[in-house]
């Protein structure tokens, strides 16, 4: 079980403020549950997050001496330990599998169209049209690429800087849209 | 966190996310996903981009199975993905900032404007909307009253090479600037500022009402006599909301001359 003293040694590890350190552990919490998302985990990967967090914690305060530069590896690797040990309990219970599905998906009703267009207007009129236009066609075609370096110079944003503004906005739109 | 030092191109890091690195690349990116936001972040983004080359068919074969296998239980990312290669496909009423076919409408303007300097004439005094002052308004009692000079504006982001809106106006006209806006983006009231060339606010209105003519919506800005001597203008609209936050909708520039002197014959 995870001790007070645990979590604020791994939470002062994060950073030395104590807003910014929780900012930064749920940061990392997001990106050890992509990690399980990746390797197809079988359990709920936001429980499988919470368990390395718990026992990185742990490790820290039983005295795990792990350099700065190696953190990263460090965290992977007891991840990796919570991965198998989840996959003997799935073994172990017979948890449910992550079945992908093969069907091509449906083109979206009416109403989520309208509610697309809903949301879009809810944007202010620059976050719009970075969106409609970051994400106006696939992304290896030679128009899109030539709309990107076209909306690249308009914004005066790089490239990278301009791919993450879109995607930012698109996150926003996503969870707007996301049922229920 | 310390920055990662590998400069990962976006192939391999599609190939991350399809599944498709070797056991060393993957764990090495792993590796960098836990230690930096930023690449997370930039992983991410690839990541929705492949969402939308999925349901838009420009997946190759073996990219597209990958893809399958590994978010086909995505619903949700894939149903907003769908939406959007849809939205892309449509024609639609929610305004863009700076949407190409704007640049023509603002070309057209332009020629619309050149080829009637004067759009309608009217004899008396024009009633100003409510003008917010700043420091840098310049108001100038008139002796008489003045025509009012119409000009025909349609919002644009950036400076149309090809030329500007020009008017006509003798010392004393109002300018009456009547900009077309999209029809979805009706507010409450709109804001306006006029700026010159050295970047001073020449004139402003707040709660200046748009009306809706034969199908458009269009915000008419009353320019007091002499606000705008000659010269290049910037006329920059806002949307205001019951909230009291305001939305930019675009601008437009526009020059103003004095009409040439008639000559005796």
């Amino acid at each position: 079980m995870l001790t007070a003293p645990a979590l604020s040694r791994l939470l002062l590890r994060l950073a030395s403020d104590p807003d910014r350190a929780a900012e930064e552990y749920e940061a990392l919490r997001c990106r050890i549950q992509k990690l399980f998302f990746f390797w197809g985990a079988a359990f709920p990967s936001a429980e499988l997050a919470d368990r390395t967090l718990d026992r990185l914690a742990r490790k820290l305060e039983e005295g795990a001496q792990v350099p700065e530069e190696k953190l990263g590896a460090y965290v992977r690797s007891v991840a990796r330990m919570i991965l198998n040990e989840s996959l003997r309990e799935s073994d172990r219970e017979q948890a449910a599998i992550r079945v992908s599905a093969a069907a091509t998906p449906d083109h979206g009703d009416e109403d989520a169209f309208r509610t697309l267009e809903d949301v879009l207007r809810e944007l202010s009129a620059a976050d719009r049209h970075v969106v409609l236009t970051y994400y106006g066609g696939d992304s290896q075609s030679p128009s899109t690429i030539e709309a990107r370096k076209r909306l690249a110079a308009e914004t005066g944003l790089s490239p990278a800087a301009l791919r993450i503004r879109a995607f930012r906005v698109r996150k926003r739109l996503e969870l707007r849209l996301r049922p229920g | 966190m310390p920055r990662p030092e590998i400069d990962w191109n976006e192939a391999q890091l599609r190939d991350f996310v399809l599944g498709k690195l070797s056991a060393d690349e993957s764990e090495r990116i792993e590796e960098m996903l836990i230690e930096s936001r930023d690449f997370f972040e930039q992983v991410e983004a690839i990541e929705a981009e492949l969402f939308d080359d999925f349901v838009r068919g420009a997946l190759p074969a073996e990219d597209r199975e990958a893809f399958q296998r590994r978010y086909g239980d995505e619903k949700s990312r894939m149903s907003a993905a769908v939406l959007l290669a849809r939205k892309s496909e449509r024609p639609s009423n929610v305004r863009r900032f700076a949407p190409p076919q704007r640049v023509l409408l603002a070309a057209a303007a332009v020629v619309l404007v050149a080829l009637s300097a004067a759009v309608l004439l009217r004899r008396g005094p024009t009633k100003a909307p409510s003008v917010a002052q700043s420091e840098s308004a310049r108001v100038v009692p008139q002796p008489q009253p003045g025509r009012v000079i119409t000009l025909a504006l349609v919002l644009a982001t950036t400076r149309d090479a090809r030329g500007i809106a020009r008017v006509s106006a003798q010392a004393g006209d109002t300018i009456e600037a009547a900009v077309r806006l999209n029809p979805a983006d009706r507010y409450s009231g709109y804001a306006a500022t006029v700026r010159g060339t050295d970047g001073r606010i020449v004139w402003s209105g707040t709660h200046l009402p748009a009306t809706m003519a034969n199908g458009e919506l269009v915000l008419r800005c009353a320019i007091p006599p002499n606000a705008c001597p000659p010269g290049e203008y910037r006329l920059r609209i806002s949307g205001e909301s019951p909230d009291s936050t305001s939305e930019l909708l675009g601008e437009v520039h526009f020059a103003v001359s004095r009409p040439s002197p008639v000559r005796a014959p």
